[in-house]
């Protein structure tokens, strides 16, 4: 079934068109819960709601941007939502942070399992302003906004993590394997300014 | 961002290509009982909210018609003789004169033929009743009297007997419980309670009834007054006695006179009252921003304003001669919203794009470029929402001032909303625009928002039975009305002023 095929028949309500949502894009939408979720179950969680978010919603899509991203967009903010009720649970404050082992959990090859164990033991905070400001590309105020932080905050905590990154793969011994693979450039993100 | 290092890069690369295995099929047994059902049934439960509201109201009157069933029967006569009354009140003299003694001793009366002077109504009717009588100490202590002896052999139509004299006016306030006398009068009072139930009696003379004397007492009134074609004796009683938080009900029985019951309230004793509020409502909430997570600006809440709504309640009560009132009822509330803006939007975005270039010999190349494009959008933009609240509360008020029959009470309430139902426009997070939703779908507000409280004041003026007053009040909604994931937040409070109409029955 075609985008436009799934699209259409999720809009009339056509359950089969439901289920080819779910299993054409669930392993792209699991990628971006996986990023911001801690745990595999936690991500799990996220991509079931964000799936019914995104059926009973998908009447909102205005078929002005590409589908995928419209979805992507969704499930961040589903994520976000769903940390955010987590934290409440959560005493992960910045003072209690520890910082990541880059000798005993990554392996010499860089591969998905070693970056996802990097993300795994960033606290709340880091993982998320990773994600908010490197790969969704939110700005210092967005990020502190949502973490409840000062913008100058933000600042800090993003350059802490990047340099935390920047550590843990400093090993010049670890060649990264994904290099080879034709990664694709991230789609850029447009940010209406408004007056 | 700052420019990113290598690392950085390869690390960005790395999660946004991840890849997983995902069991589908199990997925969608989790997704699937999700979707798309469970507002659809929101508009049938309002339905059925609705059918519950018209039983109780239904309920209501049938309780309200029962508690009147004592005097239906005289009711009734009065309506269907009531053409005529006023004509044969003024033709009905007393011809009779019993004396009542204080002779513990049992007498029977033989009421005459009375003629009457308005041939339209009395120039037919004549009537014999036998009817025993006694005295005030036989009365109050004696319980075998009972219908029997008091019947009347005539229906309906007119009524004397022998040492009492009847009048059509008798003018009883709560404040002034001294009964106008003018000539023959003649009164009864009932006395009601959950414990008993009286007729009081009394003589006509002013003398003794000043003295409150021959204050005559029949236990078991209902019992008499339950038998059709019954008509009670009544004769004149000093009501000046009986405190003024008593209630009073007049109403005419048929062509003889007014009857008068006194429903005694004791110190510790808790009667019934129905109300039904109705009246105007606004919105006085200020929603505030959860997150920045989407394109809708704080400062633009001050776009939206509430508008006037309406409320409506049905509310059952206790209340004693202390001023104390328990209540509870359901209330039903419809809040309107507006949101007006008219601005200038300005999108600016950095675009790729294609520029030429000439050189030196003069050759045409093309180069990727970046260019900025400005766009200005002009709007006017109105949108408008609206929510309903079916909520059950329960609450205590209190009588802080009467000026006779004016009352001031204060009232707290809290409340539990069963059902809310939105409708409208709302700016929607995801899609970063205005969408229209209707009640039936799912929405960023709650169908249920849980706790809220009420303070208030009310201004009653009461007659008899009835009363009628205004009462504004403030609502509190402890909860937000939208949905955790929402991006604002609002409890949507609200100032009102109802019209209110209660029943004492």
């Amino acid at each position: 079934m075609s985008e436009k095929d799934i699209i259409k028949g999720c809009l009339s309500g056509n359950q089969l068109a439901y289920k080819a949502l779910v299993e054409t894009y669930s392993t792209y939408l699991f990628a971006i819960c996986r990023r911001y979720a801690a745990d595999s179950t936690l991500a799990q969680d996220c991509l079931q709601e964000s799936l019914i978010q995104i059926i009973n919603k998908i009447h909102l899509y205005k078929e002005q941007g590409k589908f995928k991203s419209w979805m992507g967009s969704v499930t961040a903010k589903k994520c976000l939502d769903i940390l955010r009720q987590e934290k409440r649970h959560l005493s992960s404050e910045i003072e209690k942070i520890v910082e990541p082992s880059n000798n005993e959990n990554i392996s010499l090859k860089l591969e998905q399992n070693d970056v996802m164990r990097f993300l795994e033991t960033l606290p709340y905070q880091y993982r998320v302003a990773i994600n908010m400001f490197l790969i969704e590309g939110y700005s210092h105020k967005e990020v502190g906004v949502y973490l409840g932080i000062t913008e100058s905050s933000s600042r800090s905590l993003v350059s802490r993590a990047r340099k935390m990154i920047t550590e843990a793969f400093a090993n010049e011994s670890m060649k990264i394997s994904f290099l080879n693979k034709s990664a694709k450039p991230s789609e850029p993100s447009l940010k209406i300014i408004r007056s | 961002m700052g420019s990113l290092n290598d690392k950085e890069k390869e690390f960005k690369s790395v999660l946004e290509n991840l890849e997983f295995e995902i069991n589908t099929e199990q997925l969608w047994d989790k997704v699937s009982p999700h979707l798309n059902s469970k507002e659809k049934d929101r508009p049938f439960l309002f339905y059925l909210l609705g059918l519950a509201l018209a039983v109780m109201i239904g309920g209501g009157i049938v309780y309200l018609a029962m508690s009147d069933y004592i005097n239906s029967e005289d009711r009734k006569i009065s309506l269907s003789h009531n053409s005529q009354s006023e004509n044969i009140l003024s033709s009905i003299k007393a011809t009779d004169s019993l004396n009542l003694s204080n002779s513990h001793e049992t007498r029977n009366t033989n009421i005459t033929t009375k003629e009457a002077s308005d041939s339209n109504s009395l120039e037919t009717e004549s009537y014999e009743a036998e009817s025993s009588f006694t005295n005030k100490d036989e009365l109050s202590n004696n319980s075998i009297y009972n219908a029997s002896q008091f019947k009347l052999s005539n229906n309906r139509n007119s009524i004397s007997n022998s040492g009492l004299n009847i009048s059509n006016t008798v003018n009883i306030t709560q404040n002034n419980l001294n009964v106008q006398t003018n000539g023959d009068y003649s009164f009864g009072a009932l006395i009601q309670n959950a414990e008993y139930s009286k007729l009081l009696l009394n003589s006509i003379s002013d003398t003794e009834k000043n003295a409150n004397k021959h204050l005559d007492s029949l236990d078991n009134y209902n019992a008499y007054e339950l038998q059709s074609n019954s008509i009670p004796f009544l004769k004149c009683i000093n009501l000046s006695s009986l405190s003024l938080n008593d209630r009073l009900n007049s109403y005419a029985l048929p062509g003889s006179f007014t009857f008068v019951d006194v429903t005694e309230r004791k110190d510790n004793g808790w009667l019934p009252v129905f109300s039904i509020n109705a009246g105007v409502n606004r919105s006085i909430s200020s929603p505030r921003i959860r997150s920045t997570n989407s394109d809708f600006k704080t400062n633009e809440f001050s776009k939206e304003s509430g508008l006037y709504g309406f409320s409506n309640s049905l509310e059952f009560g206790l209340e004693n001669n202390k001023g104390w009132k328990l209540f509870g009822g359901i209330s039903y509330y419809a809040q309107n919203s507006v949101f007006k803006n008219s601005d200038v939007v300005t999108v600016v975005e950095t675009v790729a794009g294609t520029g030429q270039h000439i050189d030196a010999n003069g050759i045409v190349q093309s180069q990727g470029v970046e260019l900025q494009q400005t766009t200005t959008t002009f709007n006017n933009v109105n949108w408008n929402r609206r929510h309903k609240y079916i909520d059950v509360g329960l609450g205590v008020g209190k009588e802080v001032l009467r000026f006779g029959a004016l009352g001031l009470s204060l009232q707290t309430s809290f409340h539990y909303n069963l059902l809310s139902d939105h409708s409208g426009y709302y700016f929607d997070e995801l899609s970063s625009g205005i969408v229209k939703f209707n009640s039936n779908e799912d929405s960023s507000y709650k169908s249920n928002s849980g706790l809220s409280g009420r303070i208030g004041m009310s201004v009653e003026w009461r007659y008899k039975a009835i009363g009628i007053g205004v009462s504004p009040f403030i609502q509190y909604r402890i909860n937000s009305i939208l949905q955790e994931t929402s991006f604002y937040n609002t409890n949507d409070n609200h100032l009102g002023l109802n019209l209110t109409v209660s029943y004492r029955p």
